[in-house]
């Protein structure tokens, strides 16, 4: 029993690359997801929410307004036009455009509500739920407290007119010392005074359905994926590969082809998943066909050529298959498979776009979710065709290079 | 015809092939021999377009390897060591597959893969995965790859490893047909008996260089004077000769004891006193010509290669 343990860890000391990426790949992923993680619970002043502002109103107050809320250091504040700030919400760059519309400061001096307005996506609940904590108090001391104060004196001034002026001068005091004192802001922070206003309908496919098909979907695919390119090393070992490069066949027709089985297993592949999601859980796969489609091809495409890169890159399937456990893990966990993106630091929604994980599944949120028109998804579908191509091309020059200590 | 002209190769401070030059005329049976590393391996990927060499031209029917290697290919058949096939799919289909990769197609090629199951006695089992064949149905298999495409040259890289007898057989007889029909045939194999029975010119390969070419007789000559005497023992005697010290110049053979030297007398003698000394029974003495293998020994040394 100890002689097989012995050689056994003969064996496996006597792989330092394996051995190195064995232990590399776990402090990598702690790495990783304590940063994530721990950015959720950290200071909200460390990751900023972005927020979009519109102001209509064009007063003082609305000027005051925009002015508190950008030197909040928990807000990233933008200021553009509705219109735009609607686009890009609705496209998913931003979570929500607060609307200061026309007549805030009128309303606020004669008590009208409804002229404060939050239009968001739904899909990005979680950081709505910050933007309001983060606003809610700023706003209330701007205009929520002196409408207040002035409101409950008038009524104390109509009920009791007559009352000694003296008094009266003490029963206002009281009111700006409670005010002050927190206790009645504490009950009306509770109280939101913005109308909220999703720009997706509610009614759609839910957002974690959507997340959890394309996230799920992409990253099996990726390890799918790097099985079959593995099988361009499992040619080099029964001696195919030697054989076919014998025949009359261009060498690269071999990467060529193996490309094109793996296109066509991945293509399928997401085929059956989204099936699966429409008879299971009703997501609507007749929205836009055409994109669906282009999206589902050309992510399959990027995941073949990553599946063909690998196999160039590695001489034996042990590399294979630890090169493809830590680049599809990280992909995974900056794109958005693992965790849904919005909750991610800034700096990681940044690096996210180098995977092929986050274009594809925010192709599919384009789909489903923001319900974009083909034209305007095209730009995703070409950077997905674009990585596959990319990758197809390293893949070229790596095949080459190793082709001699292939044979 | 295949003309090799100072061919050489060289891996970091190794080199493979030193200037290396060979011949081997249309139809004939050439068999490529030395020991591990003396550079056959480098020579056949060369000869297969596998590998550029760094110096030195190869002509196949007078078409320039590096020059048209694409043309060459269609010329050549090779049938590897290992047995490059897939287990998963079908001889019929295997066949079908390499086919294509030559540009078969339609009647043509269902006839040839029908001719070639046939000539390899596998017809029966066509549609069988090549997972469930034998290690010698398999070796048929691979050759038949090789003959698609109907070649006028064949490579053959150890075709017979690790099958049993029959298909051994099977394979010679193929062989001999093929060289019967005109086919070029050039073989490598460190069974030296394979090359004394079916080459009519060997080239003895070691460190890069041609050491001797010729036939076997002619190889035979270069050992000329020498002798070989063997003492044909009883099977216990051979069992207690597996385990006991003998002289460096003397060594066991499956049937007895072999000295090889140049005076018959003296050998003869050497070899009785062994015997008699240790009491082993012997069942007759041979006087044998020098084989293949003592050429083989005398031109590439004794020493182990890796």
């Amino acid at each position: 029993m100890i002689a097989i343990a012995l050689k056994d860890l003969k064996i496996i000391l006597g792989d330092r690359k394996a051995l190195l990426l064995s232990f590399l790949l776990p402090i990598f992923l702690v790495g990783l997801f304590a940063f994530v993680y721990g950015s959720m619970g950290g200071p909200r002043e460390e990751h900023p929410v972005k927020l979009l502002i519109t102001d209509q109103d064009q007063t003082d107050l609305s000027a005051g307004i925009v002015a508190r809320l950008d030197s909040l250091k928990s807000i990233r504040l933008t200021s553009m036009t509705l219109e735009e700030a609607r686009q890009k919400v609705t496209r998913g760059d931003y979570p929500a455009v607060l609307v200061l519309h026309k007549g805030l400061a009128d309303s606020i001096s004669a008590n009208r509500p409804g002229v404060l307005e939050m239009q968001y996506d739904p899909a990005r609940e979680l950081e709505m739920g910050l933007l309001q904590q983060a606003i809610l108090l700023p706003l209330f001391e701007l205009i929520g407290r002196p409408a207040l104060q002035e409101m409950i004196f008038e009524e104390v001034q109509g009920d009791y007119p007559r009352l000694d002026p003296g008094l009266m001068k003490q029963i206002k005091n009281n009111i700006e010392k409670n005010f002050r004192s927190g206790k009645v802001s504490q009950v009306l922070e509770n109280r939101n005074p913005i109308i909220m206003t999703p720009l997706i309908p509610v009614e759609r496919a839910s957002w974690a359905l959507i997340q959890a098909v394309a996230g799920t979907a992409v990253m099996m695919l990726l390890f799918s994926v790097a099985g079959l390119g593995a099988g361009l090393l499992a040619e080099r070992e029964t001696g195919t590969l030697k054989r076919l490069l014998i025949t009359p066949l261009h060498p690269m027709h071999i990467l060529y082809g193996k490309l094109l089985s793996t296109l066509v297993v991945s293509v399928l592949q997401l085929v059956v998943v989204f099936i699966f999601a429409w008879l299971v859980f009703g997501l609507d796969l007749s929205l836009n066909p055409p994109a669906l489609l282009l999206v589902a091809f050309t992510t399959a495409f990027a995941c073949a050529s990553f599946g063909i890169f690998l196999a160039a890159v590695s001489t034996s399937r042990k590399q294979v298959e630890m090169l493809s456990t830590l680049i599809i893990l990280i992909m995974s966990a900056i794109g958005g498979s693992m965790i849904p993106l919005p909750i991610m630091p800034a700096i990681m929604q940044k690096l996210a776009a180098v995977s092929v994980n986050y274009w594809s599944i925010q192709g599919f949120f384009d789909i489903f979710w923001r319900e974009l028109p083909l034209w305007e998804i095209l730009p995703r579908i070409a950077i997905l065709f674009g990585i596959g191509v990319l990758l197809i091309t390293l893949a070229r020059v790596f095949f080459k290079r190793n082709l001699a200590s292939l044979v | 015809m295949i003309k090799i002209r100072n061919l050489s190769k060289q891996f970091g401070d190794v080199n493979a092939l030193k200037k290396m030059n060979l011949s081997v005329q249309p139809g004939e049976f050439f068999g490529l021999l030395g020991p591990n590393g003396a550079g056959k391996t480098t020579t056949v990927n060369i000869l297969s377009t596998l590998l550029k060499p760094d110096e030195g031209s190869v002509t196949i029917n007078g078409l320039d390897l590096l020059s048209d290697p694409r043309g060459a290919k269609r010329l050549l058949g090779v049938v590897p060591q290992e047995l490059a096939l897939y287990d998963q799919l079908s001889a019929a289909d295997n066949l079908h597959f390499w086919a294509e990769l030559y540009g078969m197609k339609g009647v043509k090629l269902k006839t040839r893969i029908r001719q070639l199951l046939e000539l390899m006695g596998l017809a029966d089992r066509q549609n069988d995965r090549l997972a469930t064949f034998s290690g010698g149905m398999k070796r048929r298999v691979n050759l038949a790859v090789a003959l698609l495409h109907d070649p006028d040259i064949l490579f053959l890289d150890e075709p017979t490893v690790g099958i049993d007898v029959q298909s051994r057989h099977r394979i010679y007889e193929i062989l001999g047909e093929l060289h019967r029909e005109g086919k070029t045939i050039v073989y490598t194999t460190h069974y030296l008996e394979e090359v004394e029975r079916l080459c009519e010119k060997i080239a003895i390969i070691d460190h890069g260089e041609i050491k001797a070419e010729g036939t076997l007789e002619s190889l035979r000559q270069l050992v000329q004077g020498e002798s070989e005497v063997l003492v044909v023992l009883d099977d216990s005697s051979i069992q207690t000769a597996t385990v006991e010290p003998l002289p460096a110049d003397v060594r066991l053979m499956d049937e007895g004891l072999l000295a090889t030297g140049d005076d018959v007398n003296d050998l003869v003698q050497k070899l009785v006193t062994i015997c008699s000394a240790r009491n082993w029974k012997i069942r007759d003495i041979e006087l044998k010509t020098a084989s293949l293998e003592t050429v083989f020994l005398q031109l590439t040394g004794k020493e182990l290669r890796d």
